[in-house]
């Protein structure tokens, strides 16, 4: 699982900055510059790590912030 | 870098008292390849138009000491702006009905937090010449 990869701060730190945006079904190809863009002020380190992943572990992580917008 | 979703690239004013939300705007519309300027008031709002005469303005609708609709009736006078679409943006619904009385100030109407296929729809819109459809009447 490409979440496993990042510790609990960094997914928060990931959702936050993803706070405004409704993600729906498919992960558009903007997504990941949005994040690292958003993060690149923050948490430079994170932000790195994210420009670095995959497209796979990419969707994986669009997933993640979908499920965890998503209303229990 | 990955392709804009837009062929042109806009002059974008977004106005929100909520930095963070200013901020997520301006950052996804600067990657689409967009001009944008963020600021967190009307007043700002107001001067920066003026200065940047926009194409786009998308506007929170509720923002403490001015007003999203008193902000787009003054910039609804200017004649440097009559070509310019105004987007209302808020947490409410938008039959809101306090969205009546300011209903025609604006071109359309988008919702926080922002769907990404709505943004690029009404971005698309106006990128290709045309108002949006408007804002739905309240029930």
């Amino acid at each position: 699982m490409a979440t496993a990869n990042f510790t609990r701060n960094e997914l928060e730190q990931i959702l936050k900055a993803c706070a405004l945006l409704e993600i729906d079904d498919c992960t558009p190809p903007y997504l990941q510059d949005f994040i690292v863009r958003m993060l690149r002020t923050t948490n430079p380190p994170l932000s790195h790590k994210v420009s670095r992943l995959s497209a796979e572990e990419m969707h994986k992580l669009c997933g993640f912030i979908k499920e965890s917008q998503s209303p229990v | 870098m990955k392709p804009s979703p837009h062929q042109r690239s806009l002059r974008i004013l977004v106005v929100d008292d909520n930095e963070d939300a200013a901020m997520t705007l301006a950052a996804l519309l600067g990657l689409w390849g967009h001009q944008v300027r963020a600021v967190t008031s009307g007043t700002e709002g107001i001067e920066t138009a003026r200065s940047m005469r926009p194409e786009l303005v998308l506007l929170d609708f509720e923002m403490p000491c001015m007003h999203g609709g008193t902000v787009a009736e003054v910039l609804r006078q200017m004649p440097a702006l009559e070509q310019t679409a105004i987007v209302a943006v808020s947490a409410t619904p938008a039959d809101d009905y306090r969205l009546d009385r300011y209903r025609d100030l604006f071109d359309d109407f988008l919702r926080k937090p922002y769907n990404l296929r709505r943004l690029e729809e009404v971005v698309t819109c106006v990128v290709s010449g045309h108002r949006p459809i408007g804002v739905p009447h309240s029930r």
